[in-house]
């Protein structure tokens, strides 16, 4: 059923009829990212009761994206910009129906060699940019788990970090300029000159990155890409405690050395992962790994020796290469369905948070002890570190069934969310590492922010999109 | 929707893995590529059945065409941890919304076809064997079967009268069916396995007629139906070869012309991933002296459809074309002179498509062919 024939009729003057679709079977498809919650009540008769788009459409050129914008905000319909809908948050959830603009027709790449980057459009998926640049000897260094199926406007607009994000950086140090359609139609870039630095005022490429599709759409990337390396070293150590554990990397980081893959195991996630039976429950497991070229071989067999030499002197054993070898061979593995966990009705969600060394321990006790119940097992790792500190992936486990009357798997999901989210600002952490804010994590970025800067996310908020059509709902917006 | 569950316990957990996955194999998924739709993905369409069994929501036509648009190259599969097996998730589904008495009008070409005309084309019976029947001598009478296939007989004609030279010049007797039906293959991808069953009960009974032990075909679906599936219907006991395979064994015994070319294989979707059939192809064409093989980005298990399989050529020929120019993109990328195929099928498609010009495309019995000395 069209919601409004006259607004149909307009976009589909715009995109073309087989461009546009207002069937229930798309609106469904449209309505689902990767988030846990979203997944579960798919399964379920509330399936229909969940927002969803009225309109999907998908563009085909910039100026397209313009003129729908120019419409939306005519007309007043939400818009809801759609990558791969990999998200974990429910970013691209529809959650007052409008528009899902599906960017992934726009997928040409430009390979800039001689200037080391590459032009990208928003909807070419993260693998399909990784081996398009690895042909060519490249990489972007962004090897996130939703590599495979997430795209690259949603990984800026997600603010997404990858497993090599240690040594390569996240998302936003590999953006140099981003092309964005602002709501109200116009088209700007962020670093027009694709300069790697500027000292012009704000760098508004920060603007858009994370901005999860409240302040624009954007539809083409200028990323900075660097030599595919030739080699990728690993190392394995387990170290009598936690702390011993962390401290060690904070050496590491501190001696400028910079692993491609830094992962600290709790003593529950590291026996999963790593199947280390008689690890005992004070026991931490640090996989490391690193990347040069045939040319900086012995550079990276010394960044290897010192990091074992600390780690030793801190009381580690050497488990050699092999775990972390099969860690990165089967990384995305436990993205895949588990038949068991299907079976026996598990839910499994991680809560990504982020704080520096000196709380990280105590971060996780505090989150842990406010999440974990009978029903509710907790795991945890570390990755993603800087000179400052890292982030945490809290990692909780519930067995409970849901129906549609009594829906108690998702009450009790949404008060493990709501308990850790709590835990982690009233400790000293900060709510999202690299998934996002998407929708649960929204009513707290007020308290994130601080009320100053939360004012002024929304006054440009309000600026950019005074109408408030682009994904009404996200970002604590 | 019928109050009965119609599908397993084992095939119920499939849909849900499937359907609530978290999307990891849509960067090989040919249609959800070709058309950047969501609902055209392998957990889209697993959640279209899912819902429906379950009684959530009943099949509309959104639904529907989500389930039969899928090519059922199973593509997918190879990078599904838990293997699922999309196609056969998809034949099933298909299968139990033909037998449902839904209205599948837009998808029955190709069942109704088979049924009346023994073919997927609507092409006329009794012209059948037209094509090569000046090559046919009345005494010839083997136990070995040459099975056309739909396609070669009135399609790939080329094709079909390569196989017959090619196995007169491999001294191999072999005869021909002038009551040839259709293997079955198109109905049973789309779901009419009525039509399918009464297309290979003929065909099985005729061979046991004649007495036939061994079939030899060009066709690559014709090859995975008969060996795969025939034995499921009955006690079969045929030896069952594709062409390939024949020349492949008498490859110590036979010499090539050169061919100073730059040539890449397609591996067509029933002799590759479903039949596993990956080296003999490549084997060949790399003893052809001078002859440069080359690689397309996807090939073997990772192949890429050519985008005519599972009744979207019929049904989405939009969709079918699309997914065809991805494949061709590929060719053109590693600047191939020939895209060489096993399967008459994928090369009436690729034929079909808009390519740089200089493109030469044939099935590998025809390279073969002209290229073998005798």
């Amino acid at each position: 059923m069209v919601k409004n024939e006259e607004i149909y009729r307009e976009l589909e003057s715009i995109v073309g009829l087989q461009n546009i679709s207002t069937r229930d079977a798309d609106r469904i498809a449209y309505g689902r990212d990767a988030f846990s919650l979203k997944i579960m009540q798919y399964r379920l008769p509330s399936i229909l009761k969940q927002p969803l788009p009225d309109y999907i459409i998908w563009v085909e050129s910039l100026e397209q994206i313009s003129r729908i914008l120019k419409l939306a905000n005519e007309k007043k319909v939400p818009v809801i910009p759609y990558g791969g809908g990999a998200g974990v948050n429910g970013g691209i959830v529809p959650l007052t129906g409008g528009i899902s603009l599906d960017l992934k027709k726009l997928k040409r790449i430009e390979l800039h060699e001689e200037a080391n980057y590459v032009l990208c459009q928003a909807g070419v998926i993260g693998q399909h940019l990784e081996n398009f640049l690895n042909k060519k000897g490249y990489t972007l260094g962004h090897l996130p788990s939703s590599l495979t199926t997430s795209s690259i406007g949603g990984f800026i607009a997600t603010r997404s970090a990858g497993a090599l994000s240690s040594l390569y950086g996240s998302i936003e140090n590999m953006v140099l300029d981003l092309e964005v359609v602002l709501p109200s139609g116009q088209v700007v870039h962020t670093n027009p000159s694709r300069v790697p630095r500027k000292a012009t005022g704000p760098n508004f490429n920060e603007l858009f990155i994370g901005s999860e599709g409240t302040y624009g759409i954007i539809a083409d990337a200028c990323l900075k890409i660097r030599r595919n390396p030739d080699i990728r070293e690993f190392a394995g150590f387990l170290f009598p405690t936690l702390t011993a554990g962390l401290q060690a990397i904070r050496k590491i980081m501190n001696l400028g050395i910079r692993p491609s893959i830094i992962r600290l195991y709790e003593a529950v996630e590291a026996r999963m992962v790593y199947h280390i039976e008689d690890i005992e429950k004070d026991q931490s497991y640090l996989t490391l790994s690193f990347d040069g070229y045939e040319e900086t071989k012995e550079f990276v067999e010394d960044q290897k020796k010192i990091c074992t030499r600390l780690c030793l002197k801190a009381g580690a054993k050497d488990m050699g290469d092999e775990g972390g070898k099969i860690w990165f061979k089967n990384r995305l593995n436990m993205y895949y369905p588990n038949p068991d966990w299907i079976k026996m009705s598990v839910l499994a969600d991680t809560i990504d948070v982020v704080t520096t060394y000196d709380n990280l321990e105590n971060l996780f006790y505090k989150m842990k002890e406010a999440v974990q119940s009978k029903k509710v097992n907790v795991m945890a790792h570390w990755s993603h570190f800087y000179l400052e500190g890292g982030s945490m992936y809290l990692i909780f486990v519930m067995l409970e069934k849901d129906t549609e009357k009594d829906p108690k798997a998702s009450n009790l999901y949404k008060e493990i969310w709501a308990k850790g989210l709590k835990a982690c600002i009233e400790n000293g952490g900060s709510i999202s590492h690299h998934h996002g804010i998407g929708i649960f994590r929204g009513e707290y970025m007020e308290q994130e922010l601080g009320p100053g800067i939360y004012d002024l996310l929304k006054g440009i908020k309000n600026y950019l999109d005074p109408n408030g059509i682009m994904n009404p709902g996200k970002l604590g917006l | 929707m019928s109050e009965k569950k119609r599908f397993s316990r084992e095939v119920r957990l499939r849909l849900e893995m499937c359907s609530g996955c978290l999307k990891m194999c849509r960067d090989n998924c040919p249609t959800a590529t070709a058309s950047s739709s969501e609902s055209l993905t392998p957990y889209i369409r697993t959640l279209n059945v899912n819902l429906n069994e379950k009684q959530i929501r009943a099949y509309d036509e959104g639904a529907l065409d989500s389930i039969f648009s899928c090519l059922t190259c199973n593509l997918c599969n190879t990078f599904c941890l838990p293997k699922v097996d999309e196609e056969d998730l998809m034949k099933l589904a298909r299968a139990s919304i033909v037998e449902s008495g839904i209205d599948v009008s837009k998808y029955s070409k190709i069942g109704e076809s088979i049924a009346l005309y023994h073919n997927p084309l609507q092409e006329t019976h009794q012209k059948r064997i037209d094509s090569v029947k000046d090559l046919i001598t009345e005494s010839e009478e083997s136990d070995v079967l040459l099975f056309l296939g739909c396609m070669g007989s009135y399609r790939e004609i080329e094709i079909a009268r390569a196989s017959i030279e090619l196995l007169r010049k491999l001294n191999i007797k072999f005869t021909i069916m002038q009551d040839e039906w259709c293997c079955g293959s198109p109905a049973i991808q789309t779901g009419f396995l009525k039509q399918a069953e009464e297309t290979m009960n003929h065909n099985i009974t005729e061979w046991k007629e004649r007495g036939i032990k061994q079939i030899i075909t060009p066709c690559s679906a014709c090859y995975r139906t008969i060996k795969t599936t025939y034995p499921k219907y009955t006690d079969f006991d045929f030896q069952v070869q594709h062409i390939i395979e024949v020349i492949k064994s008498k490859i110590d015994d036979i010499q090539f012309a050169e061919l100073s070319s730059k040539v890449t294989y397609h591996d067509p979707c029933h002799l590759g991933r479903a039949t596993k059939v990956y080296e003999a192809p490549r084997e060949l064409l790399q003893k052809i002296p001078a002859i440069e093989l080359l690689e397309m980005e996807h090939s073997r298990e990772e192949s890429f459809c050519c985008g005519s399989g599972g009744g979207v050529r019929a049904n989405f020929p939009d969709l079918s074309r699309a997914v065809g120019i991805l494949r061709i993109e590929e060719v053109h990328k590693i600047n191939a002179d020939y895209l060489i195929s096993a399967c008459p099928l994928c090369k009436y498609h690729f034929k079909d498509l808009p390519n740089k010009g200089h493109l030469k495309i044939l099935d590998i019995v025809e390279l073969i062919n002209q290229l073998l000395i005798i």
